[in-house]
């Protein structure tokens, strides 16, 4: 099958939050009432139980005042730190793009949430698991668009191949430089292509996106060098590595420490 | 509407004014996108606050709360200064050229019309405001538009002082932004182009609102903009079914189809019918209506001989209000009012002056209330500050089903009835509205039956033989439907349309506007969805029915000049092709009328003059044009001219009309609306997705006025006005601005009125601070503009 993709056209969005509600439908998520943030933003970031969400950044710009809304969702990278970092074969690319997890396999050690340049995964605490927009695989796998896609009314959210997402961000681009001459593509170029092409109004960090994202160098080398010896063979060694222990202190792990677990240390060596 | 949704995406220029349109009608950003990709089409909002519907506009122009008409006023003098209007348009389909009696006056330094009542504070003598007539009775026109007493040169005059500075100042809109939006939408007086107007309640909750509304039509009339595709005024209206609701009378001075409510005034139906308008109007047909509705409810007994039991029919007072504050105003004084039913409504969180009314409810003897969940209007009794100890009313609800629970026609903005179908059984013992109705009515019926007495017989001869809706809900409600189509009586079939009915008796019908709408030859329309769309306007003719007759744009003979050829090859719509009017739509005219006929290029057939009313002959009860006054409570003073207030708006009863001064209240305050909550909340607040999204009632408050008050992002706040005080959390933002107002900085601030106290998320009435006062001709009240300060909460 083709890779698929999502594209974003944020100056499309007019924040209903429409695809925030329809994923929730979907995937039965519960409400989570908090309190309120002190601006239209429901949540301050995604949670297990909140795949996706609107961003709200108002801009005040020599030009004017602006007010823009970012759809955040898994990017369903094509080059993807989350599913290089997990040591359990828990995240696999299927041919259409997914960067699936597979429930069974996830042992929440949260290793993915730290090598995810966009901070999507989050771990539910109570099962151990890690969650995560899914690109709605069981929709899409059946002749349906995600179901974000399917509720947004202005047609910001538009799914289907990778490569007519790839060229209609090239028309929706034209179309935007007209009210914001800044505005750019994001995500086609990025990380081996991202499953989530963005139509920008302007710079990525204005909207909480990494200028440049990249992956360490030396993410997965050392699982690569396990690898060979099968999932069986890497859960022992695994486990005579001290990963419990990893999993015990996830809370605590920084970025820094984790790219030291990388190269095979220990946070207490 | 005058035209619909799906017409969004033929305009050239929307103009979004007193609406927030991407929030509250998202569905009309996918069609104003479409216009956008296609046509190039710019998208103007004109609001107090940045919105996310201006943050989506390609021009965003901020004005105070209550300075429409200084806007729209600045937007006609331009239209008239810079001869931007069609003119072709005007001196044919408008009265333009109709001149005006001798004796017609306004009086700047008074700021009224001629013939005002100050004792009444009414016009009671508007024997001027019509057109001058020949000794044939013919309207007196002048065609070059040069007569000092013509229309459009009235009209020169009056707006003459609306120049941009002036407008500019008196809304604290910025000049530049003013010029721009005035030039933009303008240029679509244009023939071949079109522009729209969006608007909402920001347009409406004023003591001026009519005469915004009015403001609407002029400008489109000026500009062609009428009539054809991606033009008109289009009301994007507040709920699904609030179209419905007014079709079907759900208002206190109407019968169904926009039949005027009898009155004491009219004793029998010789007197009923001598207020109809004169032919060539198409309402001379009413008696024909009137007649088949009263047979539609009272049936075999409703007899010509017996003017069809028009007396069964109660009579309002000649001359009272019965509107919303009215009655709440009554039972706050402890008259009349003995019990309320409340459906669809939540008047403690929805309703002007809060507490005052949530105070007047202690009054009732009972109060029944149907609605999905226990909200704030059935449980007043316990809202916080009330002693239900001392409170006597006996309070019953009724749980009924949500929209995805039952069955039935909505009739949405762009007035089209969509049968929706039940999607899944409603939880426990939740019931239909319509099924409610039914074992009330039969109740009442049976209770009735063995009186002998004539006061009683309305309700004894009410038809009420329709199959139990226990039984099927789905056979109940086509019953109903057949009946408001309308039956031919002598041979039993459904009538074709509202054309077929007749006033001897041999025809009923329970909505003239909706008949055709199920017929014989095509089933129930509501419920067909043929996608077809002939000449790619988005008329989609075979999907629901949209009122009068399947016709997707009204007035759409104005799409063709007076000739019958359309005004231009790009906007083609509907023509005369020689033998009859073609298109894409039902003409809104007769079939075969040609051009050359008499009335043949005289498009407004619901009209005597069957022209647009550029002046308002006879007037509305504030003047034939509109004119600026300020809100009640208001920061400025009337630059315009030297009265304030509307003088003949609904004051509301002594006692509820608690007004604050801008000394003690010096920032103007509105009320709106989010997407994510809807009305008064009791269905979104109870929705754990949709309460997640805004959990909390909360102000919108510029930076400056945080500034100088002290208060943070997040803080909670009190914000208080002459009625009450509410406390929610600041939004601090610089999407809610500082106005200079007549050489004044002015604070402006709003809040959702979203909240209550049920609910899994909770907040104060934002109601407690809205003034009892509305508009001259509706009584709506004016929620968007009253004065308020605020505080920081110390403890």
């Amino acid at each position: 099958m083709t890779r698929m993709a999502r594209l974003i056209d944020i100056t499309r969005c007019t924040a209903c939050r429409g695809c925030q509600v329809s994923c929730k439908r979907w995937n039965q998520l519960p409400g989570e009432i908090g309190p309120a943030t002190g601006s239209y933003q429901s949540h301050a970031d995604l949670s297990p139980g909140r795949w996706t969400m609107i961003e709200f950044y108002e801009e005040k710009k020599n030009t004017g005042f602006e007010w823009h809304f970012r759809k955040k969702t898994c990017m369903h990278c094509g080059d993807a730190g989350c599913l290089k970092a997990c040591p359990n074969g828990a995240l696999v690319r299927e041919e259409n793009g997914t960067i699936r997890h597979i429930e069974e396999k996830c042992i929440g050690c949260g290793y993915c949430t730290v090598h995810c340049p966009f901070g999507i995964p989050k771990i539910d605490e109570a099962a151990k698991k890690m969650r995560k927009c899914t690109f709605c695989y069981d929709r899409i796998t059946n002749g349906r668009e995600p179901a974000c896609a399917k509720t947004c009314v202005p047609r910001a959210i538009v799914y289907g191949t990778w490569d007519d997402m790839a060229s209609l961000a090239d028309e929706r681009l034209a179309q935007a430089k007209k009210l914001y001459p800044n505005a750019r593509i994001y995500g086609r170029d990025e990380l081996g292509g991202l499953g989530v092409i963005y139509v920008l109004p302007d710079k990525p960090s204005n909207y909480g996106l990494p200028e440049d994202p990249r992956l360490p160098a030396s993410l997965g080398i050392w699982k690569q060098a396990v690898h060979p010896f099968g999932n069986a063979i890497l859960g022992a060694s695994l486990a005579a590595t001290g990963l419990a222990f990893i999993i015990s202190r996830r809370n605590a792990m920084k970025l820094e420490e984790s790219a030291k677990l990388e190269e095979g240390g220990y946070k207490d060596e | 509407m005058t035209n619909h949704w799906v017409d969004f995406k033929n305009t050239d220029v929307a103009l979004i004014c007193g609406s927030n349109a991407a929030e509250n009608h998202p569905v009309s950003f996918s069609w104003l996108q479409q216009a956008r990709d296609k046509r190039g089409a710019k998208i103007i909002h004109v609001d107090p606050r940045f919105t996310r519907t201006s943050a989506r506009s390609d021009l965003y122009c901020p004005i105070r709360s209550g300075t429409n008409i200084a806007f729209y006023g600045g937007m006609i003098n331009y239209i008239l200064e810079k001869e931007r209007y069609h003119r072709e348009f005007i001196a044919h389909y408008s009265n333009a050229a109709s001149l005006i009696k001798e004796g017609f006056t306004f009086d700047p330094e008074t700021g009224l019309y001629n013939g005002f009542d100050e004792g009444k504070r009414a016009y009671t003598d508007r024997g001027s405001w019509q057109y001058e007539r020949d000794a044939e009775g013919n309207v007196r026109k002048d065609l070059t538009l040069k007569h000092p007493r013509c229309v459009l040169q009235l009209m020169k005059h009056h707006y003459s002082r609306y120049n941009l500075e002036t407008v500019a100042q008196t809304c604290g809109a910025p000049m530049d932004k003013l010029e721009e939006v005035y030039e933009l939408f303008t240029s679509t007086g244009r023939p071949g182009k079109a522009g729209s107007i969006l608007y909402a309640m920001g347009q409406t909750q004023f003591t001026s609102g009519s005469q915004n509304v009015r403001c609407m039509a002029i400008i489109q009339t000026l500009l062609g903009n009428i009539g054809l595709p991606g033009g008109g005024v289009n009301a994007l209206r507040g709920h699904s079914n609030v179209q419905g609701s007014t079709d079907m009378a759900c208002l206190f001075h109407l019968l169904p189809g926009y039949m005027p409510c009898p009155t004491t005034g009219q004793p029998d139906l010789t007197a009923y019918n001598a207020t109809t308008p004169a032919a060539p109007s198409y309402w001379s047909n009413r008696p024909k209506w009137i007649a088949s509705l009263l047979k539609a409810w009272y049936g075999d007994e409703a007899r010509k001989d017996n003017d069809f039991r028009y007396d069964f029919l109660p009579k309002a007072q000649a001359g009272k209000n019965y509107s919303h504050m009215q009655l709440f105003e009554q039972l706050h004084a402890g008259q009349d009012l003995k019990g309320l039913f409340v459906w669809g409504q939540n008047p403690v969180v929805a309703g002007p002056n809060s507490r005052l009314e949530s105070k007047a409810m202690e009054n009732l003897e009972w109060l029944i209330c149907l609605d999905p969940f226990e909200n704030e209007t059935s449980t007043f009794w316990k809202r916080p500050g009330a002693d239900p100890g001392k409170i006597d009313t006996e309070v019953f609800l009724l749980p009924v089903t949500t929209f995805l629970e039952k069955e039935g026609t909505v009739t949405h903005s762009g007035r089209l009835l969509q049968y929706r179908w039940k999607a899944v059984d409603g939880p426990g013992d939740v019931r239909q509205e319509s099924f409610i109705i039914d074992r009330l009515v039969k109740r009442i019926k049976a209770l009735y039956a063995s009186s002998n007495q004539e006061k009683d017989l309305p309700i004894k001869t009410l038809t009420w033989n329709y199959p139990d809706p226990a039984a099927s809900q789905t056979a109940f409600i086509d019953a109903v439907m057949r009946e408001i189509n309308g039956r031919n009586l002598t041979t039993g079939k459904l009538v074709p349309g509202f054309g077929a009915l007749q006033d001897d008796g041999t025809t009923d019908c329970g909505n003239w506007i909706y008949s055709g709408m199920y017929t014989e030859e095509h089933g129930n329309r509501t419920q067909s969805r043929v996608l077809d769309d002939p000449g790619d306007w988005g008329a989609h003719p075979g999907w629901g029915f949209a009122w009068p007759a399947n016709r997707r744009i009204i007035y759409n003979r104005c799409s063709a000049d007076p000739d019958g050829k359309p005004w231009s090859e790009e906007r083609k719509y509907i023509w005369w092709d020689g033998n009859r009017w073609a298109g894409y739509d039902v003409p809104d005219f007769a079939p075969t009328m040609a051009p050359d006929a008499p009335l043949g290029k005289k498009p407004f057939i619901m009209l005597t003059e069957r022209e647009s009313r550029l002046f308002a002959i006879g007037g509305l009860n504030d003047g034939p044009l509109p004119e600026h006054y300020e809100p009640v409570e208001s920061p400025t003073h009337n630059v315009f001219n030297k009265r304030q207030n509307n003088p003949a708006h609904y004051a509301g009863a002594a006692g509820s009309k608690v007004v604050g001064e801008v000394g003690r209240y010096p920032i103007i305050c509105s009320t709106w609306r989010v997407c994510e909550h809807w009305h008064s909340g009791s269905l979104s607040r109870n929705m754990p997705w949709l309460a997640e999204l805004m959990p909390e009632a909360f102000v919108e408050m510029g930076e400056e006025l945080a500034k100088e008050r002290g208060i943070k992002n997040g803080e909670i706040i009190e914000v208080f006005s002459a009625r009450g005080q509410v406390r929610a959390m600041a939004m601090v933002t610089p999407r809610a601005r500082l106005f200079q107002i007549n050489g004044k900085p002015v604070h402006q601030i709003g809040m959702t009125w979203h909240f209550g106290y049920q609910g899994l998320v909770t907040g104060d009435i934002a109601n407690n601070l809205t003034p009892h006062v509305g508009d001259a001709n509706t009584s709506i009240p004016e929620y968007k503009a009253f004065l308020v300060d605020v505080r920081k909460v110390t403890s």
